[in-house]
């Protein structure tokens, strides 16, 4: 009889643990559920000027993101931004870290670059030059 | 005396089971909804269909293109030119090797005029996303699941969709989206293998500029046959259709790889061929650029009797 209350006295003290281990799981659980961090955004400035450094205004300006490898393909949708102001500028709110191809049209001249955008560029202008 | 703690002991042990059980429950509950159909149909409105019939047969499944009248409403070209001035800095990167794409300056014909421009809008957001799709019938366009619906933003707000669009002159018309489409493992599992949906339209293009057929490709590889990507890339002048058309790479078996050139504004073009007993029939739905080849979800049986659903509704 001593003997079996000393056993569930010892499982009573590890019921404890147990129980602690079971909410710190549950909360576990829990968060991994609803809260994916997600990566912040780095907005910028795009500015666009021709081989002379003068701004160019109304070239239409499209952000895609360019795959990493094989095996992390990119999505083929582009974020048309619109078209660049008088300072040949336009903002881009929503980029997050990583590389992106930028496509610049106006009329039937079109031109690519590729641009990695990282923290250090956040607020700031990167430029873009568009031969006309 | 000795009672009371042999049962605050027991209370303890049974408190440990429950809560042991419970975070079983959560634990083992996340694969039991991951078990779920990811095929299952679901719309913007919530609307929720599993309009996959467990097939396993081998036999193809085809749905027949229909080339429509061709009549357009307005006058076709709007000063477009033949000539592209294409300078590029850079080679975007799901251009693989030299850049083949050509131009489609006759967007009114078949198969081309049932190729659909989309201008896409995602709530809490200013910007507009292109992407393409491609008719099926009447009223149905067929796209990729990620121009219907945003890992970012949820449910497209509004498209608007233009048949046979080149540059600034719109030959059949816009039309709005009324109803968007695509399935669970997309939506809620982010699983590129289920990366497709469709678009239901305020009106019926299909029956004058026509659909594109679409076939599983089951009973025979499509390695190595030669097939088109036909779209309305974003780095050439805005609007305009272009294409290139390059042997099927590899079949997996949710998704075709090939090395057709392609770029952003692409995703939800028809990878497709013209086949001497069906006609142009789309056999995959482009949606990803690679760094050596590209890629897009493969109409297996899942994906036909999807297409098929969301084109009756």
């Amino acid at each position: 009889m001593y003997s079996t209350i000393f056993n569930i006295g010892q499982i009573n003290k590890y019921s404890k643990l147990a129980i602690f281990m079971s909410i710190l799981f549950l909360c576990g659980c829990s968060s991994q559920t609803h809260s994916s961090p997600k990566e912040t955004t780095i907005p910028v400035t795009l500015h666009v000027e021709d081989a002379k450094g003068l701004p160019v205004e109304g070239v239409q300006v499209t952000i895609v993101k360019a795959p990493s490898s094989d095996e992390e393909p990119s999505t083929e949708i582009g974020e048309i931004l619109g078209k660049t102001d008088k300072n040949g500028d336009i903002k881009w709110d929503t980029g997050r870290k990583g590389d992106y191809s930028v496509a610049l049209t106006k009329g039937e001249t079109s031109v690519t670059h590729h641009i990695s955008l990282t923290e250090d560029k956040k607020d700031h202008a990167i430029p873009l030059v568009f031969k006309e | 005396m000795k009672l009371v703690p042999r049962f605050r002991k027991q209370w303890f042990a049974y408190l440990t089971v429950l809560c042991l059980a419970l975070a079983a429950v959560v634990s083992f509950g996340v694969p039991a909804k991951a078990a779920e159909n990811p095929q299952t149909s679901v719309s913007n409105t919530g609307k929720e269909a599993d309009a996959t019939k467990n097939q396993t047969s081998k036999a193809d499944q085809v749905s027949a293109p229909y080339e429509g009248t061709g009549k357009t409403s307005k006058s076709l070209y709007g000063g477009q030119t033949e000539l592209e001035k294409n300078i590029q800095t850079l080679q975007p990167s799901s251009i693989i090797g030299t850049d083949e794409r050509t131009r489609i300056s006759s967007t009114t014909s078949f198969p081309y005029r049932a190729t659909v421009q989309l201008s896409i809008k995602y709530p809490n957001t200013s910007s507009t996303y292109g992407c393409t799709g491609f008719l099926v019938n009447p009223n149905t366009v067929v796209t990729a699941g990620h121009c219907v619906y945003s890992q970012d933003h949820g449910w497209a707000s509004t498209i608007t969709a233009a048949p046979g669009r080149n540059g600034s002159s719109y030959p059949y018309g816009t039309y709005s989206g009324t109803m968007f489409y695509s399935v669970k493992g997309w939506t809620e599992s982010k699983d590129t293998n289920y990366d497709y949906g469709a678009i239901k339209l305020n009106g019926s293009p299909g029956n004058t500029v026509g659909w594109y057929g679409y076939r599983t490709t089951n009973s025979s590889s499509p390695v190595g046959l030669s097939s088109s990507v036909t779209g309305f890339p974003c780095d050439k002048t805005f609007g305009t259709m272009w294409s290139d058309t390059k042997p099927i790479r590899s079949a997996e078996t949710y998704k075709l790889t090939y090395t057709t050139d392609t770029y952003g504004c692409q995703s939800g073009s028809p990878v497709y061929r013209n086949y001497s007993d069906t006609g142009q029939t789309a056999i995959a739905i482009h949606t990803n650029g690679g760094s050596s080849y590209n890629l897009g979800t493969r109409v297996t049986n899942d994906v036909f009797n999807n297409i098929q659903y969301w084109a009756n509704q």
